[in-house]
Formats: structure tokens, sequence, C-alpha cells
């Protein structure tokens, strides 16, 4: 496993050829200087860009056409080796406007987003078009990344947009390719998995080529980092190229703040030192005039901390180049304070009660499912220590396992699933989990049989017992619809109680849903054994409506199944977070 | 056991995190199959007044501001 810096910066330079006196302004000592009293320790610095121009002396590639240092590249890296930090080379894949406009035979064509394959949709828009890596182009990309190991040396290479980003490819050398390998470009599923096999094919090409220089260098391939509940379909089989995993979630971006606490949680599961990658912007990536609240830098800084992972900032390198006071003032305000702590964090282990299986499917362009996104939320604040984990995980490091709301399990699934238990392992489940063609796959486990969709949605619940402590004795709305089920083997913990009538055009009452009518013996929660099944998506209608009631009947029936549970009894609100983690 | 506490404000399309607030008297328990022989908030050094009880670390913090690592040592055998 690498041991990564603390202190990191990931100084983006995506600069236009338009703009003159590109790094007139770049001052080695001055770059140094600034670093150094912001505590970084390394900063990623670039040796091509999204406009698709170098910033070196390639014979590969294009330098800018306003470069007015011909070697930025290798003066970063110069200062930077001899100041004692570490200067990664950034290059770009899928996105190289130049190529994009010089090699029309290297574009990405999509089979549906329009003219233009990639976020901008067409040329006649400002943004990145795609490139597809199974072209010449793919050989392009790695004569330059040899050139680099060639010229400089390489701490490592933080390799980007390695993904068909929006989907798949259908360019002539991808469809002569499908043609040999008889893949059907019309069977979405399998042009999918042409696509998916390619980027792993062009990774691999990269990573040989590096190592062929660099036995140790470092080796990063981004945008493609996805949670998937099938271990084949993600990133577990392609880990041999990567050296560590750097978690790209910068909140005022489309990440937002759910998306690292879930990714780390999963990605702790994987052999591989971990970074968070926040930035210094108020909102993401080349937000130049926005600058990001120091309480929310150290936030992210910190959460990465509690969770082991070493920290990176993001920021971009104004054209002239030189680096903005203010930005390297506000990350040494926090960057002082990482490396105050990093020694507490260094080399240690999350300690876990709970595995958490992601209901993320392979999709790559989703990051986030809902159900685990309600997952995260009641899991963290009720302080749970848990794992998101994937169908292929090992099962016996945990104490529960939950299947949250719409869980496949596949017969090889569903036969560990039962080993687990029968070892004294514990399964929390919910909603459609484990529910295949046939009924419950792991029925036997749950002592459950499928009666059908839930009658009425929404509907209520009554609880008493364990599974109601501390819960108002009202009965509670559940909106989303659960599944009815049968007994068989297990006993009911609370059964659902039923509305007058479901609200349709033809009845309805009042502004929102039908009050109740009655109690019925339709089971809600069920236990058998080890196991306990509610009936209903709870972690899906937490991440939508949070209504603390379902936070709580979770909770209780955690609390069943998991005597003891790593952080115990406190006065914590509900939004601190706490991890436990073991050092030596 | 590092714990991280805020709070949100937000814009239509992001949230906001802008204020540390501090929060007093925190007590927490921690499941421990050792007793610590030492209970520290660090990097501050300052030893925080703890009890251990059923395989449970409970410590008291006075304070947190934002932020708190608290280190067991020993705590797992």
């Amino acid at each position: 496993m690498s041991i990564l810096r603390f202190r990191q910066v990931h100084l983006d330079f995506h600069t236009s050829p338009h703009i003159p006196g590109i790094g007139a302004d770049f001052d080695a000592a001055a770059f140094v200087a600034m670093l150094t009293a912001a505590h970084v320790d390394s900063i990623t610095v670039f040796a091509k860009c999204h406009h698709g121009f170098s910033y070196y002396p390639t014979a590969v590639g294009t330098p800018h056409p306003q470069l007015a240092r011909p070697d930025l590249l290798g003066e970063m890296i110069a200062a930077c080796h001899a100041a004692g930090i570490r200067a990664p080379i950034y290059t770009t894949v899928t996105w190289d406007e130049h190529a994009w406009e010089t090699h029309p035979e290297w574009r990405q064509l999509a089979p549906d987003t329009g003219p233009a394959a990639g976020p901008s949709h067409t040329p006649l828009k400002p943004g990145w078009k795609n490139l597809c890596m199974n072209t010449g182009y793919g050989d392009y990309v790695i004569a330059q990344l040899v050139e680099c190991l060639d010229r400089y040396e390489v701490d490592g290479f933080f390799i980007d947009i390695v993904r068909y980003v929006g989907g798949p490819c259908i360019c002539s050398t991808c469809l002569a390719q499908m043609r040999s390998e008889r893949v059907d470009p019309l069977d979405a599923d399998a042009l999918f998995a042409f696509a998916l096999a390619s980027e792993r094919r062009f990774m691999d090409r990269c990573t040989a080529a590096i190592r062929a220089k660099s036995t140790d260098c470092g080796i990063f391939y981004n945008s493609r980092l996805r949670i998937a509940a099938d271990p084949q379909a993600g990133n577990r089989v392609e880990l041999d190229n990567f050296t560590h995993l750097e978690i790209e979630s910068l909140p005022g971006g489309f990440w937002g703040y759910d998306h690292f606490p879930l990714y780390v949680r999963y990605f702790q599961t994987f052999p591989r030192a971990l970074m968070t990658m926040t930035g210094r912007f108020h909102t993401t990536w080349g937000d130049f005039g926005g600058l990001r609240n120091r309480a929310a830098l150290e936030f992210e800084c910190f959460q990465g901390l509690a969770h082991g992972a070493v920290c990176s900032i993001g920021d971009q390198l104004p054209p002239r180049g030189a680096l903005e006071p203010e930005v390297y003032r506000r990350i040494g305000e926090v960057y002082a304070e990482i490396e105050r702590r990093e020694g507490y964090v260094a080399g240690s282990a999350p300690l876990v009660d709970l595995g958490v299986v992601s209901s993320k499917s392979g999709a790559r362009d989703e990051l986030t499912s809902v159900a685990d996104i309600g997952a995260l939320h009641i899991l963290e604040q009720l302080k749970h220590q848990f794992d998101v984990i994937d169908t292929g995980c090992d099962l016996s490091r945990y104490r529960v396992v939950i299947l949250p709301d719409a869980i496949a399990v596949d017969e090889a699934f569903a036969a560990r699933l039962r080993s687990y238990v029968a070892a004294g392992g514990a399964l929390l489940v919910t909603g459609r989990s484990g529910l295949g063609d046939a009924g419950f796959v792991i029925g036997d486990l749950l002592g459950i049989t499928y009666v059908g969709d839930a009658p009425f949605a929404p509907d209520y619940v009554r609880l008493d017992g364990a599974l109601g402590a501390g819960i108002e004795p009202l009965a509670h709305v559940v909106e989303q619809r659960g599944v009815a089920v049968a007994l068989d083997g297990g006993v009911a913990l609370a059964s659902a109680s039923h509305p007058y009538f479901n609200r349709t055009w033809a009845h309805f009452c009042s502004h929102q849903y039908t009050p109740m009518e009655s109690e019925s013996d339709e089971p809600f929660a069920v236990r058998h054994g080890a196991c306990i099944y509610i009936s209903k998506p709870l972690f899906g209608e937490y991440a939508a409506s949070a209504r603390r009631v379902h936070r709580q009947i979770i909770g209780n029936a955690l609390a069943l199944l998991l005597e003891r549970p790593l952080v115990g009894a406190h006065t914590l609100p509900t939004t601190a977070i706490v991890t436990v983690r073991q050092q030596g | 056991m590092p714990t991280c506490c805020t709070t949100f404000t937000s814009g239509a399309a992001l949230d906001i995190v802008e204020d540390v607030l501090p929060l007093h008297d925190v007590t927490v328990a921690i499941r421990a199959a050792r007793e610590p022989h030492a209970v520290t908030l660090v990097p501050e050094g300052l030893t925080a007044p703890f009890s251990y009880a059923d395989g449970y670390v409970t410590v008291q913090i006075a304070r947190i501001d934002g932020y708190q690592i608290v280190e067991l040592a020993g705590a797992v055998g």
C-alpha cells in the first residue's frame, strides 16, 4: 500500500489558447514559498490540460501556443523536489479539445447524444467534447506519459477522465472492433460492456507503459471510482492499476455532502490508501472567483482525516502562473491543523460492526443510490460504524449485514448469506431486498413468504415493545409502498395499519394521504432468529423525508441484532459524526 | 475516535458550511476490550476524564470546536 502525503493540492490548469502570457509570472521560489507557508507537502502539476495543450516542450503533443515559460512543468517539479514537496503529474484522457479539433477520427461518437459526445453535446456550445481511447488517440496519450517519464523524475501520474463520459462509443474504430469481436452495438448491455472493457484495456496499456519506465511511481485513474453492488462491474477488478484511490468529491459541485462519506466507507474495504479531494472553490472546479468558507474546508478535510484519508484541495493556477495568495492563506489555515493531527491517523484502520450492501448498480454516470444515502444518513446519525460493501465482500467481519430496500440476491449470494448466518451473523433486510421472480430468495432466512405488493401506500405502523422504544405510540405514516409478506417461521414484531383507501382520482381525502382506518395482520417487521425483515423501503424513505421515527425503527431493529455496538451511550447531537479507528 | 460537528445553510443547488458551533459537556462511550491506560484529547494533550465499565470507555469532553480526536491508549488488546 502506498503511503500518501496528507496535505496535497490538485492544481488544475485548464487554460484557453486565447489567453496570452501563460506562466509569465511564474516564480519558482515564490511558488514553493507559498506552498510551504500553506503546509502543502504534495502538489499535482500539469503536463496537459483539457484544452489539449502541454506545459512542457513536448515532441508528442502540442505546447500551449501562448506559453511564456517553455518548461513550466519541469520548473515546478524541480522546485518542489528541491523543497521536499512531491509533484505528481496530471494529464487528461477523454477531454482534450486540441486533439478533438485536429483529429476528427479520434472523436467519440455516442449512439444518441447529438453531434458531439461529452458534456457540451455540440461544438456550438462551450464545454468539453469526448475522445475515444480505443483510437490512435490512446497511443498519443500513452506516448505523452512515456515522454514525461523520460524527461522528469515522476512521483506519480493522475490520469484524468478515464471514462466514456455520458455513455459508450460507436466510432468507426470501436464498431470495427465490435464487428470482429461479434459484439452487437444495438444491444445496450453489450455496448456498455464493450466500453468498460475498452477503458480497462486502456488502463492496462497505460500501466504497462508506465511500469516499463518506473516501478514505483504512483498511478491513479480518475473519474471512474464508483460504488457497485456487483464487484465485476466496479473498480475492485481494476485495482491492480491503482496505487491509491483519490476520492474526488467537491461538496459544492454535483457530489454534494453525501458522496464522500459513502464512497470512503466503500473504498476502505479496498487494500489501498485513500484520499479525500475537495476544492478551495465555493462551488466546484473552474470557480475562479469562489473561495471556500474556512469552516467548510475544515469540515471536509477533518472528515477525511476521521476516515483515515489524506487530504487534497483542488485549485486552479491563474493563467500567468502565480498562485493566488488568499487561496493559500485559506489552505494553510486548514492544513496547519491537519499537520498537527495526521500522525494520530496515519496507519490506522476502521473498526466496524456493520456491513451495508450497496444498492448501487453498475450504471456509471450515477454516483449514488437513494437507499445508500438513506443508509448513510441513518447509520451515521445513529453513530454506527459501518462499511459499504458489494456482494463479493467477505461478510464474516461484520456482526450485522444490512440489505437496504432493493438488493438483488442471486443464488450464489444467498448461499453466502446462509453460511454467514449459520456462522453466527445477523441480517437486517428491508423492502424488496432478496426478492426474485419466484419470491424471496432468502425467505428461509427471513421466515417469510412473498404475497405481493403491499395493498396500501401510504399506510401506517404503530409500534410497541423493543421495536417501538423511544417512538411515540402513534400510528406513524410510511409513505412508500412496501411488500406484503406472510409469516413462514418468523414472528411479527409489528403489523401495518391500513388507510380507508388508496388516494386516487376516484376517491381522496384532505391534502396529502388518507387517514388510518384499522390495524391489519399484514406484517410490518418480522424476526426469525438472527434475521429481521422490515417490509417497507425505510432507507430510501429516510433519504427522502428524514422522519425521525423511521431512523429509530432501524436503530431499534439493530439494537435487537447487535448488542454492544462500538459507540455506546452518548450525548452527541444527531449531526455529530463519530468514527472509531485503531492505530498500530 | 474523531468526531465532526457541523451545521448547514444552503443555496438552491448546494449546502453551505459556514459556522462552527461548539459542543459542551459531551459524553460518549466507546466499546473497548481493555481499560485504556490514558484517554487524551489530541493533539492538545489534554487528559480527558473517563470511566471503564462493562467493556465501554465512557469519556467526558468539556468542549468540541468542530472536531476532536480522542486517543484511547491501550484500549484494544
